[in-house]
């Protein structure tokens, strides 16, 4: 595929879903908001302006910035330690807004810096990777401070108390690593290592084991009160169930409306979206996510050199699994998280945070070498394609 | 070979499919793939086929349902008094698992001035308006709420055998307080718990920490007619009598209308918009019957008078108007007070009407339809004279004359006055098996009488081929035959109204709130059984029954009473002989006779009374006295046996009239 007309693509998908986002964190706010006694036009409005944002600053990080640029040693430094900051300055200044501790508020304004400093330790990962690529490929010590680099931010996140999210970004974190030709048994060992820790913390903590039970038997824990009812899930299963193939229409789920689906707007958007607009709807949600990565991926496969692909392949996984982990948390897949469905639930900071890696990802597509006109390659294996 | 040439096709086909020149990223956008496929079918199997199950799950827990149970209607009597009707209350509930201050949310609850005051100082209002308006719902007392505290949850078990713990526990039932008034200060005083206590009711999954529900009580304000009218649990569902009957037929609950609805998290339930328009809660309709209420009470009063005196197993009595066959009272001692006892298992048995449900043999009763039928035939005359042996042997059985102890040649209404058994005998043999049968289905007898009063028994009456002579013989004077107290009365109704047999009828119309008759229920048209000539026959033969044979206590000086007596002896299942110190004493009557108004039939089982006492005579009479007697009182009925007249001068005269209803020409000497 051409790599301009994919940039521009991931431009638009993220455009229209951000668009038609913004209808159905309306919809699904509209009563949340009344039973809060605000405006139930105050979370659009917040959404609309982060969009703004968003795309305003996309259009700059893809006409203005050079993706190589940043990613040179000094600036690498400065980002890492600019996110490693964000996300310290969480834990200290945090204030708690809807049950998670994840905000700063700054002149009335509020946002969660670790959105932002995802993005940005993605950056840093796949720039430190290019400089140090040799040492870290060979040498277990560099490869273990190198992990410590990368993982400290990840620590950062888990001791705010966002699992889903430090998952997330160490899974893609080992995913750049996968694409930039590592040795498998460097990234088995720890991430093996991490999935025995993580047995080992489900098996020793009644709570998430009680999770996993619950994910496997919502009947059951339907009724239990407290935080490991299965309630809030089993009220998603009923939003799907009562979308049916063509949905409720837009404005007309009920789930939402009698606050059944309490964050319809938020942790629960694909079920909403499913209620409203049916399997169609939902379908359309999973096809532009899988499309949207399929261009990611196109622009890393365009990439010859080590950071573009790497940074692009962090990017897009970096939403797409978002994605896909909220999809499959609504759907009764994964243990309830609390991820957001990228673009489309109410988050400013997690808007902007999307839109600067489609930012990047279109200056990485633009600045490409170019083509050869002939149109032929050799592919891998040294055969014509 | 083939191995290798797939190896290769696959290869291929791979090469030309694969997306990216990065092995790596093809290996991603497949998995992603397959990611995506499972969400997929996950997605249309929730959506399309497996959801209807996570439906139910909520519904079933949290049904969307308002079932609007409107006030139920009222049962009155022919006279327009309250026999039974709803009473709306409010029933309080609170949550106190949901309360975060339960001492603070205790102390408003009594109504606690310091705390209203310091809500007031706040927000700078009138306190005592403000107490004002709540006091109304301070009718709880410290220790209901410690108790409802304690409870902390009602456990619910669901169809499927879950135990469910729902945080709600009821404060205090049927309280009368205005609903409107009620809505206020309830939700005042929850206003200023959450004020006080800082609590936030919107985080809260139940913010109505206090509430209540309307519900209606069944009242039976004259508390009189327990056996007819029944009784309805504290949900308004009938149990018993004309409660359950009717709610059966659904007149008195009218329309049950059930809303659908949904029911979102804090337990609003919203109805779709179109429903909420147009229903209105319409109150079911009053059923209006032929009971007359102080009549009802009268025969309670009298029958329980006696029930205490003798202890009976039961006492029936039913009034009845022979012309319509309205039942105008009817009470079968022991009965349910509405006063003492709750309805349940133990008082089941009191609120059984054994004038339908307690068939029994009636004894010597049935030898007036014996003599009607015989009449009615032209097989005799009331003048015919029949000799009477002393005894009668049928098979290896002895039938005694009892009244006269030997032989004598008796006229018919002679044999019916001293209830002589051998005659009834002679009579029916004089019918044959097969019209005896026909004269006791025609008068009703083995079948129900299609009253609307639940439980009904048919009684029992064998079909005329399988009789026994002997059989034959004892069905003359009312043995092998049940028969219901309620049948009786409508057999004895067709035998003095002029021949008509008429369906006994309890209910009269379903009338509004303003007494004005919406539906009359259809009058059966009766069936002729006798002609009028031989209704007329049998009225002045059972007059002799009272004015010289066996029903004498029942002669009143001012009206002609016309009936029947009837000592059945028991049969002993046990020994399969008839026991003579169990009887079952009845008298069937009709007054005034010279146009009966009333049938009045009074049955009486097992009395413990001593062994000169155990005859109809001494048992059912004195009742039937007292019971007509007063119904005549009560009623007014002129008199047809004097006439008192005070004329121009002011001389008081009394005339004896209708002299000549009466017969005279007996064969028998007068004892």
């Amino acid at each position: 595929m051409n790599r301009k007309l994919a940039a521009w693509f991931l431009f638009f998908l993220s455009l229209i879903l951000s668009l038609s986002g913004l209808i159905f964190v309306y919809t699904g706010a509209y009563f949340f908001s009344l039973s809060k006694g605000v405006s139930p036009y105050l979370y659009v409005i917040k959404q609309g302006i982060a969009l703004m944002i968003g795309v305003l600053l996309a259009l700059i990080v893809n006409t203005k910035f050079n993706y190589r640029k940043i990613a040179r040693k000094k600036f690498l430094w400065f980002i890492y330690l600019f996110a490693n900051l964000l996300l310290i300055s969480v834990l200290i200044f945090g204030r708690e807004i809807n049950n998670s501790k994840s905000w700063i508020v700054v002149g009335g304004i509020s946002f969660q810096p670790a959105e932002l400093a995802k993005v940005l330790v993605i950056i840093f990962v796949s720039g430190y990777i290019q400089y140090k690529y040799y040492q870290i490929k060979d040498n277990w010590a560099y490869f273990l401070g190198f992990m410590f680099l990368a993982f400290l931010p990840v620590l950062l996140i888990l001791a705010e108390g966002d699992l889903g999210s430090a998952m997330i970004l160490s899974i893609v974190i080992f995913a750049v690593l996968f694409i930039t030709g590592f040795d498998a048994k460097y990234i088995l060992t720890p991430v093996s290592a991490g999935a025995v820790l993580f047995v080992l913390a489900v098996v020793t903590a009644p709570y998430r084991l009680a999770r996993i039970k619950m994910l496997l038997d919502p009947k059951e824990y339907f009724q239990t009160s407290g935080k490991y009812s299965s309630y809030q899930l089993v009220q998603a299963f009923v939003a799907f169930a009562k979308g049916g193939l063509f949905g409720m229409g837009i404005g007309q789920g009920v789930q939402s409306k009698f606050l059944f689906l309490t964050f319809a707007f938020s942790d629960f958007m694909f079920a909403h979206i499913a209620e409203e607009t049916g399997v169609i709807g939902a379908l359309a949600v999973i096809l532009s996510f899988f499309l949207f990565l399929y261009f990611g991926l196109s622009i890393a496969d365009r990439s010859d050199e080590l950071v573009g692909r790497s940074m692009a392949l962090g990017l897009t996984l970096y939403i797409f699994l978002q994605a896909m982990v909220h999809i499959g948390v609504n759907l009764g897949l994964l243990p309830t998280t609390g991820i957001t469905l990228p673009f489309m639930s109410l988050g400013g900071s997690s808007l902007i945070g999307c839109f600067l890696a489609v930012g990047l990802l279109m200056n990485i597509a633009r600045l490409l070498p170019g083509e050869s006109k002939v149109g032929v390659k050799l592919d891998g294996r040294g055969r014509f394609a | 070979m083939i191995k290798r040439f797939l190896k290769r096709l696959l290869n291929r086909i791979y090469n030309f499919i694969k997306p990216f020149k990065y092995e790596r990223l093809n290996a991603f956008i497949l998995l992603s793939f397959l990611l995506v496929l499972i969400y997929t079918y996950r997605l249309l199997s929730l959506a399309l086929w497996d959801g209807q199950k996570w439906i139910d799950l909520v519904s079933e827990q949290f049904q969307g349902k308002i079932m609007l149970s409107s006030e139920k209607g009222e049962i009155i009597d022919r006279n327009g008094a309250i026999l039974a009707a709803s009473r709306p209350v409010l029933s309080f509930y609170i949550r106190p698992t949901e309360i975060g201050d339960k001492e603070l949310f205790k102390q408003l609850l009594l109504g606690k001035k310091e705390q209203y005051e310091k809500y007031c100082k706040e927000k700078k209002i009138n306190c005592k308006k403000l107490i004002s308006k709540i006091s109304p719902i301070f009718v709880f007392k410290e220790s209901e709420i410690e108790k409802a505290y304690k409870k902390k949850y009602t456990i619910v078990k669901t169809k499927s055998g879950k135990i469910l713990k729902i945080p709600f526990v009821w404060l205090k039932k049927d309280v009368a307080i205005d609903r409107k008034v009620a809505y206020n200060a309830a939700r005042k005083l929850l206003k200023v718990y959450y004020n006080l206590s800082g609590e936030n009711a919107f985080k809260k999954r139940y913010p109505d920490l206090l509430g209540y529900v309307k519900e209606y009580v069944r009242v039976y304000p004259y508390a009189v007619g327990s056996t007819v009218v029944g009784v309805s649990n504290k949900f308004g569902e009938g149990l018993s009598g004309l409660e359950y009957v009717l709610q059966r037929m659904g007149i008195l609950t009218g329309k049950k209308t059930c809303l659908s609805g949904e029911k979102d998290a804090r337990g609003r339930v919203y109805l779709g918009n179109d429903a909420y328009l147009f229903v209105s809660r319409e109150k079911g309709q009053n059923v209006q019957i032929t009971i007359d209420g102080n009549i009802q009470y009268i025969f309670e009063k009298v029958v329980s008078k006696y029930g205490k005196l003798w202890h009976p197993k039961f006492i029936n009595a039913v009034l009845m108007n022979p012309q319509t066959g309205e039942i105008i009272a009817a009470v079968s001692w022991p009965f349910y007070n509405y006063m003492k006892d709750e309805p349940g298992r133990s008082s089941e048995k009191l609120l059984t009407s054994r004038f339908v449900t307690a068939p029994y043999e009636p004894g010597s009763v049935m030898k007036p339809f014996v003599a009607a039928a015989a009449i009615n035939e032209g097989l005799v005359t009331k003048d015919s004279v029949i000799f009477c042996p002393a005894t009668l042997k049928i098979g290896k059985y002895v039938f005694r004359n009892e009244f006269h102890g030997k032989d004598v040649k008796e006229r018919v209404w002679e044999i019916i006055e001293y209830s002589d058994n051998v005659g009834a005998i002679k009579l029916a043999q004089a019918l044959g098996k097969k019209k005896l049968y026909d004269y006791y289905r025609a008068f009703g007898f083995g079948q129900k009488t299609g009253v609307e009063i639940p439980g009904e028994s048919p009684g029992k009456l064998n079909d005329w081929k399988k009789w026994r002579d002997v059989e034959f013989a004892t069905l003359a004077f009312g043995h092998h035959i049940m028969v219901t107290t309620l049948q009786l009365a409508a057999a004895y109704s067709a035998l003095v109204n002029g021949g008509v047999y008429v369906k006994p009828k309890i209910l009269k119309a379903i009338v509004d709130d303003k007494g004005r008759i919406l539906k009359t229920f259809q009058v059966s048209k009766g069936r002729r059984v006798i002609s009028e000539k031989t209704s007329e026959v049998m009225r002045r033969i059972l007059t002799m029954v009272v004015e010289e044979g066996t029903g004498k206590p029942t002669k009143l000086e001012n009206f002609y009473v016309g009936g029947k007596t009837g000592t059945a002896i028991k049969y002993n299942r046990k020994t399969g002989k008839y026991d003579k110190s169990r009887i079952t004493a009845t008298f069937a009557g009709a007054f005034p006779m010279t146009n009966p108004r009333y049938v009045l039939v009074v049955s009486v089982d097992e009395p413990k009374v001593p062994k000169n006492m155990l005859w109809a005579t001494k048992i059912a009479v004195p009742i039937f006295r007292e019971l007509a007697e007063r119904v005549l009182l009560y009623e007014r009925i002129p008199p047809d046996r004097k006439l008192y007249r005070i004329d121009e001068n002011g001389n008081f005269t009394i005339i004896d009239i209708n002299r000549d209803f009466l017969l005279t020409n007996g064969l028998q000497q007068k004892k």
